[in-house]
């Protein structure tokens, strides 16, 4: 007699996703992160053919002029369009956030998996070196990384990545814990399946749903951290307009200008919120103790 | 019917319309009548309102070192000069030489001896006595490395040609020299090196004598906390040498530390500050506020794009001068400094006494001349970087102009804004790799100090531009045993001849020191923007 397994998780597929996302748009927070995210997707992509200068020409007569016909947003201390600038900027995050978010999630999934199955020294060494990481507030441990790597945008990239792959890994961790004594699980392991394929088959489409919420919660904090540091003069150089950038050209000038500052600030909190939202409820939809149905969790 | 007992004409709070424009009419009255007053007061008013009990003045950036042998910065510069006294000085507010610890100062003709008498009853900080020539002796011959233990003071060169202190008696001396040195009544005696120190205390308290400084002047150091501020108290038996300015008014001097601008701002708005040195970018602002007044002088200092003509790319003079011809200065100096700053022709500004080269040239942007020498020298698309500090105000503008007009050249030019550590590391190697870069040097009342940093010694320290050129160096030695003023300016004047010959610097711009005093608060300032704070009074 043959015992099947009996998965208490099930992989999303497309067609199990399909539904989740439209219990994710008709809740009104899920709507507005799905928006935001879109446009700001839409804004990555067609930006350099849509807006009105180039953002890289200067104007100096024109500097620092508010709001206008010419100028929607008016123009920074060089005479540069804000609106091109600002718009041509969401690429730069994108560019920096998500390969950062994704190589932070893969890192994080090969630690976390090779812990929690593993356990014993191994588990210990990598919760050692994920707490280490973790002790550090997340800037100050990318300054010290960018002082030694150097400011470029590959290593800002690489930067945000080992910041934020402790997070992925100790998700990966705890559910890999989880699903280790499971039944199903215990059930291949005496059918003789080997390591590579329990985890392979079984474990990974179980413990990576969640990193999907993860990926979506920590792209505004990347964002975050990059225009940090590109404010400090240690990510992005100028005259790239990363909004980091943005924001410390916009500082200098902050009193007779507040336009640079302002603007940049908005669609930083309109990026944070949208991608935030969108990610908490992806996560409420998913959890079947808020939903009442199958689906995804982790816990933070 | 009364028309007061009218509820109906009353306001809520039992005020009468009729009263109400009567007290109003009043009120607009005594105003008028106050500001008739005050203007025919003047500036009596706000001078009477400062209290004498503390002044509190800006440090833009935190203190180092008290000793004024281990001098680093011009904030340090700015805490001593309350705290020590010099033979001679100058005044507060001119390059005028006046005595000050000397009774009498008496060069020879052959400017190889100084003679000087001190005041007697001058008094140290902390109980350390009467101040005597063998003070002086060690003070000089200190930074000169002649005492032992020897020390290595960055600013022995100011004293370089110091053979001795010759003491005479307790209160007499004379200051030898090897040769003639142009400079020491410049810029060695009146400023920073000829501060007298005690030297019992110095040699009681070694190299925590730069943390607890003992000198004669008005103000004695209580305190110092890092990075927050640094206090001073007027100084109970102080001997009252700095005749030239009025007595010491200020119970306390306090040195608060603000680096950046905005909040220096802020804190002039706040009542935190009488006194402040403003970034380019927030005077506008500090204008328009009535509590204070803006001076503005045009510093000695320089600023300029380098061109390192050791770099490989930069080895040909044509490339030089295509870099030249290419840079749109007086964009620099609207975009990057508000239009506030003084462009510059070179390295010595008209306010330094001597040397200033009113006939150098002022390059205007020729796009095509530019791309002329770059076709000449055959380096269209020439990949180039062009480095700035992070703590230079403005520098990361002046970065994005250069890159924006030399791209247009034909250049392609890769913008690196470092951090200061980074960008500041004088070695051979960091010089070495630097291509194009923009500084800012500060300099002292004698064009010495600013050609000091391009001579061929410099090669691997300071001079950036790697520019070897030997009868720059021969000029800057000679001019520095010249005393004729006249022969020094003409020496001066052809040093920046060769430098712009050698297309090696593009000039950017003098800054204006602009400084802002609560009003009311007299401020002697000297023509470089340099001040004392404890000359400040209050107006009359």
């Amino acid at each position: 007699m043959t015992i099947a397994p009996a998965p208490d998780r099930v992989p999303p597929t497309s067609a199990g996703l399909r539904p989740l996302l439209g219990r994710l748009v008709r809740r009104p927070a899920g709507a507005f992160g799905v928006a935001v995210v879109a446009a700001l997707l839409l804004v990555a992509v067609f930006a350099p053919h849509v807006v009105p200068y180039d953002g890289a020409t200067q104007d100096i007569p024109n500097r620092l002029q508010g709001p206008s016909g010419s100028h929607l947003l008016g123009t920074d201390g060089l005479g540069r369009d804000l609106l091109s600038r600002i718009l041509l900027g969401v690429r730069i995050e994108l560019a920096v956030a998500l390969p950062a978010v994704c190589t932070s999630l893969v890192l994080g999934l090969l630690l976390g998996l090779v812990a929690g199955y593993r356990g014993g020294w191994v588990d210990n060494a990598v919760v050692v070196f994920m707490d280490t990481i973790q002790a550090f507030p997340s800037v100050v441990l990318a300054l010290v990384l960018v002082a030694v790597l150097g400011p470029s945008l590959t290593n800002l990239v690489i930067v945000v990545a080992i910041t934020f792959a402790p997070q992925s890994a100790r998700v990966t961790r705890a559910s890999v814990l989880a699903l280790r004594q499971s039944p199903f699980i215990e059930a291949e392991r005496a059918l003789g399946a080997g390591t590579l394929r329990i985890i392979g088959v079984h474990v990974l489409p179980n413990v990576i749903a969640p990193l999907f919420i993860l990926l979506a919660m920590n792209i505004p904090s990347a964002i975050t951290v990059e225009a940090g540091l590109s404010f400090l003069g240690m990510g992005v150089q100028p005259p790239t307009p990363s909004w980091g950038v943005i924001l410390s050209e916009g500082f200098a000038d902050v009193y007779e200008a507040p336009w640079a500052v302002l603007w940049t600030a908005l669609a930083l909190v309109l990026t944070t919120i949208g991608f935030t939202t969108l990610g908490e409820t992806l996560r409420d939809v998913s959890d079947p103790r808020l939903s009442g149905a199958k689906g995804l969790r982790y816990d933070r | 019917m009364d028309a007061s007992n009218n509820i109906g004409n009353r306001t809520p709070g039992g005020l009468s319309r009729r009263n109400l424009l009567k007290y109003s009419a009043l009120g607009v009255s005594l105003a008028g009548v106050s500001s008739l007053l005050a203007a025919c007061g003047g500036e009596e008013g706000a001078g009477a309102n400062i209290s004498t009990k503390l002044l509190r003045i800006h440090l833009d950036e935190d203190i180092s070192n008290l000793d004024p042998a281990f001098n680093a910065g011009h904030t340090n510069t700015t805490v001593r000069a309350n705290i020590f006294e010099h033979l001679v000085t100058y005044r507060p507010d001119k390059f005028e030489l006046v005595n000050e610890l000397a009774e009498k100062f008496e060069p020879s003709s052959d400017g190889l001896r100084y003679d000087f008498t001190l005041k007697k009853g001058i008094q140290f900080h902390g109980g350390y006595g009467e101040l005597t020539a063998e003070d002086v002796k060690f003070s000089y011959e200190r930074i000169a490395g002649l005492t032992e233990p020897k020390i290595k003071s960055a600013y022995r060169s100011d004293w370089i040609a110091l053979k001795g202190v010759e003491v005479h008696d307790k209160y007499s001396g004379t200051i030898v020299l090897k040769e003639p040195f142009a400079p020491l009544l410049a810029t060695t005696l009146p400023v920073g090196s000829g501060e007298i120190v005690s030297k019992r205390a110095v040699e009681e308290r070694g190299e925590a004598f730069g943390t607890s400084p003992i000198g004669t002047g008005p103000y004695e150091f209580v305190e110092w906390k890092r990075n927050q501020q640094v206090v001073l108290k007027k100084f109970a038996n102080y001997g009252g040498a700095a005749n030239y300015a009025d007595k010491p008014l200020w119970g306390e001097l306090r040195f608060v530390v603000i680096a950046e601008d905005n909040p220096t701002t802020i804190a002039l708005e706040t009542d935190e500050l009488d006194f402040a040195v403003l970034g380019p970018t927030t005077v506008a602002r500090v204008k328009k506020n009535n509590s204070f007044e803006v001076i503005e002088k045009t510093s000695l200092r320089y600023n300029w794009i380098g061109i390192n003509a050791g770099h490989p790319n930069f080895k040909n003079k044509d490339v030089r001068l295509a870099v030249i011809h290419g840079i749109d200065v007086p964009s620099i100096i609207a975009g990057a400094f508000n239009g506030q700053w003084t462009r510059a022709t070179g390295i010595v500004a008209p306010g330094m006494p001597i040397g200033y080269w009113k006939d150098a040239p002022v390059y205007q942007r020729d796009l095509a001349k530019a791309k002329e020498f770059l076709a000449k020298a055959g380096a269209q698309g020439m990949k180039i970087e062009m480095s700035v500090s992070t703590g230079t105000p403005g520098g990361a503008k002046v970065a994005e102009i250069v890159q924006a007009n030399l791209n247009e050249v034909g250049f392609d030019v890769k913008v690196l804004v470092q951090e200061g550590g980074v960008f500041n590391q004088a070695t051979p190697e960091a010089n070495a790799q630097k291509q194009l870069f923009y500084m800012s040097y500060s300099t002292k009342p004698d064009p010495s100090w600013s050609t000091k940093w391009f001579t061929s010694d410099q090669i691997g320290e300071w001079n950036w531009m790697n520019w070897d050129n030997k009868e720059f160096t021969r000029l800057h030695n000679e001019a520095l045993v010249e005393i004729d003023p006249a022969k020094r300016n003409e020496m001066y004047i052809r040093m920046q001849q060769l430098m712009d010959e050698d297309a090696v610097a593009l000039w950017v711009a003098w800054p204006t020191a602009s400084l802002a005093k609560r009003k009311g608060l007299k401020a002697p300032v000297r023509p470089d923007g340099d001040f004392i704070p404890w000359t400040f009074g209050r107006d009359a």
